[in-house]
């Protein structure tokens, strides 16, 4: 077996979120998981940086389902992005994320890296608050 | 169409507010919560000014309990000793089979039943500290006297029959409502009670409506369990609609539906009831497993419930499914994703309003154009724009629109 590939998604949100604490320590004000964001929705992992609050769906295989979590995610937040394991990124997935203004991160062992941006979005400003304060309250 | 919406837990605030008084015809009031939090129901139902009911959700006590909740032990209170025997302290997994009501425990039960509806205007004199409270809470939102007054004494609208659910006549529970009904024909003032028809096979429906003896009230209401109108097949709901056309001589409730019942006001349904906010259709014996509404937005040219961003990208990819209601108005799709849980319900009372109005100011061909544009619209305009996993089932307004043609006669 590859242990290069990741077992569980758990694993790969696990990486991303050490690769996010490490290089983005000076930048990423607060980051956690499973944040409420919309509805019954939660964002795998969601973050403040500098000004803007961040979403991240993980995916191991269903790429299509991360996509559409993401384009919803849209309206609570400023950036909205999909994580999968780098070797699974296919020229479909990256079109199909540039389609939706949806931003892409690969992830790979020890470390992640944001392949496309995430387009700007206007989210919903009450949708917004409520992540800003449930994250601001991981921080404290 | 007479709209009957149902109370739950989370609705008082819902309740209090003018937009959605004005627009209902009868508050709903569950058995199970009358039962468990008696004093404060009663306050708030009886200072809420609102016609009102009670159903006893009865099937509640039919068949295998796994899991009975202190809600159960409070309704069973109400229902004799033979059901407060079974049930006992609720601490245990219980099942009632029908020959657990003997035609004794049935007569005990349906006259407790009749006289604990009847008799719950009187509950005014025993919770008078917290009818103040609650008229002072109604007085705020909308405005109305803090003064007690006789009318929070009015006995409810409707006075509903226990009933259970039951798949045709050789079923052994229709006999227990067969007996329910004969009992409640030798009660007094027997005209005041309504019956409740519950069929678990929509065929049995006419069959089981007309079987209601005509010393009870001619309104009766009935509740087809599991038939979920965005669900069911043209040919079933064909055969509900014409059922419901042939019995002209009942005034007729449908206790859980959707817009499709709406329109069955063309055939003759009088009165549609439904949650604030869900309960358009309901499963037996999974009656009990509910709880409060959740979070959705109710897309009105849809006729169905959306998780409020699913619907935003909906509205976005065609502003023909835009709300023009107070609450969404002019601000655009962005609102749809801003409103707040109670604000939601409100949208669903307006929008339900809106779809009665429509029935009412247009003929089947109409309607059925109607559905046509919608389903046309979405299936040319959204769904194609939607990313692949989310998605939208709309092939039942194709469905609706098959059944209003056929007895629009076009």
């Amino acid at each position: 077996m590859n242990r290069q590939q990741p077992r569980t998604e758990r694993e790969i949100v696990d990486t991303l979120v050490s690769a996010l604490r490490e290089s983005l320590s000076s930048t990423v004000i607060a980051l956690g998981r499973e944040i409420s964001s919309h509805g019954r929705a939660r964002a795998d992992v969601a973050f403040l940086i500098d000004d803007e609050v961040w979403a991240v769906e993980v995916k191991k295989t269903d790429w299509r389902r991360a996509i559409a979590q993401a384009v919803l995610n849209r309206y609570a937040f400023d950036r909205s992005l999909i994580g999968l394991w780098r070797t699974e990124l296919e020229e479909e997935i990256v079109d199909e994320a540039e389609r939706w203004g949806i931003g892409v991160i690969g992830i790979q062992p020890g470390g992640a890296e944001v392949l496309i941006p995430a387009a700007q979005n206007i989210p919903d400003p009450s949708l917004r608050d409520r992540v800003v304060v449930r994250l601001e309250r991981l921080a404290e | 169409m007479k709209h009957f919406l149902a109370y739950g837990n989370s609705d008082q605030a819902s309740f209090r507010e003018t937009t959605i008084r004005e627009r209902i015809d009868y508050m709903t009031v569950p058995g199970t919560i009358a039962a468990y939090y008696p004093d404060a129901t009663a306050a708030f139902v009886l200072s809420s000014k609102l016609d009102y009911l009670i159903d006893p959700r009865t099937p509640l006590f039919q068949g295998q309990i796994l899991q009975p909740k202190a809600s159960h032990v409070s309704l069973a209170g109400h229902m004799g000793s033979v059901v407060q025997d079974v049930l006992g302290d609720g601490s245990s997994p219980v099942r009632f089979s029908a020959s657990v009501y003997t035609d004794d425990a049935v007569r005990a039960m349906a006259s407790r039943i009749v006289d604990m509806q009847r008799n719950y205007g009187s509950r005014a004199d025993d919770v008078a500290e917290k009818l103040d409270y609650y008229r002072g809470l109604l007085a705020e939102v909308a405005g109305t006297s803090t003064a007690a007054s006789e009318e929070e004494g009015r006995p409810p609208s409707f006075v509903l029959a226990p009933y259970f659910a039951s798949e045709s006549p050789s079923d052994p529970w229709w006999s227990r409502n067969e007996l329910i009904w004969d009992t409640c024909k030798g009660l007094e003032s027997a005209s005041d009670i309504s019956a409740v028809a519950s069929v678990t096979n929509a065929s049995f429906l006419q069959q089981a409506i007309q079987a209601i003896p005509p010393e009870l009230n001619p309104t009766s209401f009935f509740w087809i369990t599991g038939f979920n109108e965005r669900q069911a097949s043209v040919a079933n709901l064909e055969q509900v609609w014409q059922q419901v056309a042939d019995i002209a001589e009942r005034k007729l409730v449908n206790l859980y539906g959707s817009f499709f019942s709406i329109c069955m006001e063309k055939g003759g349904l009088w009165g549609l009831n439904n949650g604030l906010g869900y309960s358009e259709s309901r499963s037996w014996p999974e009656l009990s497993a509910t709880g409060a509404a959740p979070a959705r937005y109710y897309v009105p040219r849809l006729h169905m419930y959306l998780p409020p961003a699913t619907a935003r990208l909906v509205i976005e990819s065609d502003s023909f499914f835009a709300c023009d209601c107070n609450l969404c108005g002019a601000q655009g799709p962005q609102r749809v994703t801003g409103l707040r849980y109670h604000e939601l319900k409100h949208h669903f009372v307006l929008c339900r309003t809106w779809e009665i109005g429509l029935v009412g100011d247009n003929d089947l061909n109409e309607l059925a154009n109607h559905l046509q544009e919608s389903a046309f619209r979405f299936e040319t305009n959204v769904a194609p724009n939607l990313p692949s996993r989310i998605r939208v089932d709309t092939a039942f307004l194709r469905r609706w629109e098959s059944v209003l043609r056929s007895f629009s006669g076009a």
